[in-house]
């Protein structure tokens, strides 16, 4: 607080190295807590009218959070005052010091979410129990139709909190729905929360897919993994509701999986975003092309972070996809008919949003890193400077790194997933003795096949350097070196088959042109009728 | 004993498909022309392409990047490792406990999108065509493909291809309703997922070009295979059994694929070439099928 306070006065360097600083220690402090174990410690500090103290409180869903938030979110850019913010909404330890935190939070980003999740946020905690202290709620949950608007609510300040930050919205469905409001809630809960992220995964990948900008393409594409998140944490309520434990530490974990995967890529993609904006000047996707020959550090981070996104094995998102299907795959044995069928059309989207967010990764890589430039000022691009590098490769080490094991993203938060994590180091498991996905060997394969294919198959220095055939188009003339870019394939060319695929579905708008057309029509017969 | 029944068996498995892959592609094309009423290729016609294509000079397009190496290569051995965890003729094999349906789907899945991101690094047209292409098919076979295994792992408790094979064989295959909609959905996917797509491989050539066709004809295998122990494992060798069982097994193995090429074949004479909207509506039935197989599934268990 005081280094965002201190922020305007001092020179950047000593705030970038204050919040590195202070990240580290509430990094260090959080893993301290996490080896010391599932204690719960609370701090009350006499802040606010009146003499009344703001109860902060720590305990395991709050060390998680908190480790992703501050390992992750300084890699962002992330200003000291957002962080902090954050990091007094994931401590908070009652409805009062969460508002405060989303209030900063939003004063910080952007207010109207913010001031709406703490609206919808306030009703809930006051509907919920007779005091805003969380250890008294926990004792009494609330029932019946106070429940019921309780979680409308909760899923409605989520889901505007989710503009301004996916985890901090994550905590809160977590914090209020799975902890504050206890395992007895009925099965039905978990509906909307599937439903939503079948919705926001399927939404975001075709969005992502038909979007033009480098960056509204990877932001909209990480929503994939979001929508995972919010489907984990559906079955995970139903299988609460249907006392089935197991069943739902692993959904939890795999929307911990999904989460860790989507903070981790959206912030490496955007970044690498930025440094292609910054490099070759522009964020048009129709602008920029080639890219791979100047940038290869960026476009090497970029394409780990889009196939990760894409959920191709080994990455981080296949293992979240993984256990999220192995749970929906349980969950469809509980509940009654209408839910298991909600449950076949989540796997359905599932796919669709995977198999889009695959077309829109290959498209971004394809047009933008790869084949030729489509403008003089792409042709010339610069790599993203030093530092920019440094933070680009470690966010894509990790998420490399945490891919293979997916287990060791799974420890911070053991003690709320409940995630038998012993013994497991090198592979999911959905059930004790099942064959699970060891992330591992299937990567030791891959490279072991790669080296002897390139090994035993390749000689090299042989390539013979040939213009590329332009499927016979005239030459071009000497004032494009690199071809004429219109006879490439772009990035709305690429999407021009899914276009016509979403034109024969029934669309709102076909038909509003429709009824509007009969109207029309109608209105002709009248008048007609009225001037005879 | 079973280890090293295990580690001979899978060693036996790879030279197997490496050997069968390119001559299932000579048979397939052979068959299409004896049904055309042509005299057709000799059966090895694919190896002696593969060896000429490998000892010529690779020409690379100006613009190109590392991408036009790398890729084929990342897609030939991906699709190699998924070809390598699907049982042929012997089940118990020591990539046994790798072989999970999702992940096959997942290497299936990350072969395509390298040969797509390979075929767009010239920056010519039609490769950005065939990557655009392949990659708006597999939007529409996921969803058809999850559902599939979603009711296979309902009804056999697991997502190992290699457990699914051997409850068949234990416990015989129960064709009611729900199996025969699920095949029918998969032999969809397979269809189109095996449909070549000539754009792709237009930029390659030498040994580049001969990965890119290797891995068509391994993917082609790998689908026969996967219908072959999802639904019709008959005749595969147990976990722990020895040569006489797997020599059985080889001669199931080569009925069956041979079943299923002279089929594909069929269908490739009657129909002839399958347009890509009529592909994508292929895969929409696809879908509906498995909606259907999953929906009985679950009927069925629920009044069970």
């Amino acid at each position: 607080m005081v280094l965002a306070a201190a922020a305007r006065f001092v020179p950047r360097i000593v705030v970038t190295a204050g919040g590195a600083g202070i990240c580290g220690v509430v990094v260090l402090l959080a893993m301290a807590a996490l080896v010391v174990g599932p204690g719960m410690s609370t701090l009350e500090v006499p802040i606010g009218p009146m003499g009344s103290v703001m109860p902060f409180a720590l305990d395991s869903l709050a060390v998680s959070f908190l480790l992703l938030l501050f390992l992750v979110m300084p890699c962002a850019d992330t200003a000291p005052l957002p962080l902090a913010a954050m990091a007094v909404t994931v401590l908070a330890g009652n409805g009062l010091a969460l508002a405060v935190g989303l209030l900063l939070l939003g004063g910080a980003a952007s207010l109207r979410p913010a001031a709406f999740a703490v609206v919808c946020l306030t009703v809930a905690l006051a509907l919920a129990g007779p005091s805003t202290d969380f250890a008294v709620m926990r004792a009494a949950p609330p029932d019946g139709w106070r429940a019921a608007t309780v979680l409308l609510l909760v899923l409605a300040g989520a889901g505007a909190m989710s503009r301004v930050n996916a985890v901090v919205a994550t905590y809160l469905v977590l914090r209020v729905l799975f902890d504050l409001c206890g395992v007895g809630q009925p099965l039905w809960w978990g509906v909307p929360l599937l439903l939503a992220g079948a919705g926001i995964a399927v939404i975001g990948s075709l969005r992502g897919a038909l979007a033009e900008t480098l960056h509204e393409v990877l932001s909209l594409c990480s929503l994939n993994q979001f929508g995972m998140v919010a489907m984990g944490l559906g079955v995970a309520q139903f299988a609460r509701a249907d006392d089935l434990p197991s069943v739902a530490s692993n959904a939890l974990a795999a929307a911990w999986l999904a989460l860790v995967c989507h903070v981790l890529c959206r912030t490496l993609l955007l970044r690498c975003a930025t440094a292609v904006e910054s490099g070759a000047g522009t964020r048009r996707l129709d602008r920029l092309g080639g890219l791979l020959h100047h940038m290869p550090i960026t476009a090497g981070c970029c394409l780990l972070g889009l196939f990760t996104i894409a959920a191709l094995p080994p990455g981080l998102g296949f293992a979240a996809l993984w256990l999220l299907f192995h749970s929906l795959l349980v969950a469809a044995r509980v509940g009654d008919l209408g839910v298991q069928l909600l449950i076949v059309g989540a796997v359905a989207l599932t796919g669709l949003s995977i198999g889009l967010a695959a077309l829109a990764s290959v498209r971004l890589f394809g047009v933008v890193f790869v084949g030729r430039p489509r403008t003089p000022r792409a042709a010339a691009p610069e790599e993203a400077p030093r530092p920019v590098q440094l933070v680009l490769g470690g966010l894509a080490a990790s998420s490399g790194v945490l891919g293979l094991l997916p287990a060791l993203a799974l420890v911070p938060a053991v003690g709320w997933t409940h995630a038998a994590a012993s013994g497991q180091w090198l592979a999911l498991r959905a059930g004790a003795e099942a064959p699970g996905y060891s992330p591992l060997a299937v990567a030791v394969l891959a490279a072991l096949a790669v080296f002897a294919v390139l090994r035993v198959l390749r000689r090299p220095g042989e390539e013979r350097r040939e213009p590329a055939w332009s499927g016979g188009f005239a030459a071009p003339p000497p004032w494009l070196p690199f071809g004429d870019p219109a006879t490439q394939f772009g990035p709305a060319s690429f999407i021009e088959p899914l276009r016509r695929l979403l034109a024969l579905l029934p669309s709102a708008v076909a038909m509003r042109n429709r009824l509007v057309r009969w109207r029309d029509s109608l209105l002709h017969v009248a008048a007609a009728l009225v001037t005879r | 004993m079973t280890l090293l029944t295990g580690f001979v068996a899978q060693i036996l498995h790879i030279v197997l498909i490496g050997a069968a892959a390119p001559t299932l592609i000579g048979v397939h094309r052979w068959m299409q022309a004896r049904l055309a009423g042509r005299v057709g290729p000799p059966l090895l016609q694919p190896w002696r392409d593969l060896i000429r294509l490998h000892t010529k000079q690779t020409v690379v397009a100006e613009g190109a990047s590392g991408m036009s190496g790398a890729a084929p290569a990342v897609c030939a051995a991906a699709t190699a490792i998924g070809a390598c965890l699907v049982p042929s003729f012997a089940l118990g094999m020591i990539f046994a406990p790798f072989a999970d349906l999702l992940v096959i789907g997942g290497l299936l899945a990350l072969a395509r999108c390298s040969a797509a991101l390979a075929a767009m690094d010239a920056g010519a047209a039609l490769g950005g065509m065939g990557a655009s292409r392949s990659l708006l098919l597999a939007c529409v076979a996921e969803p058809a493909l999850l559902l599939v295994l979603f009711v296979l792992a309902l009804s056999a408790g697991t997502l190992n291809v290699d457990l699914i094979a051997a409850m068949r064989i234990e416990t015989g295959t129960r064709w009611d309703i729900v199996l025969p909609i699920g095949l029918a959905a998969t032999l969809l996917i397979a269809l189109a997922g095996t449909m070549p797509h000539e754009e792709l491989t237009l930029e390659f050539s030498g040994t580049d070009l001969a990965l890119i066709e290797a891995a068509d004809a391994l993917r082609l295998l790998v689908w026969f295979n996967m219908i072959g122990a999802m639904f019709l494992p008959f005749g595969m060798a147990p976990a722990g059994d020895g040569p006489t069982a797997w020599a059985a097994g080889l001669v199931c193995w080569l009925g069956r694929t041979l079943v299923l090429a002279a089929a594909l074949a069929l269908l490739n004479a009657v129909v002839g070439r399958i347009r890509l909207v009529r592909a994508a509506q292929v895969l929409c039935v696809a879908v509906l099928l498995g909606l259907l197989a999953a929906t009985f599934l679950i009927a069925e268990t629920g009044t069970a």
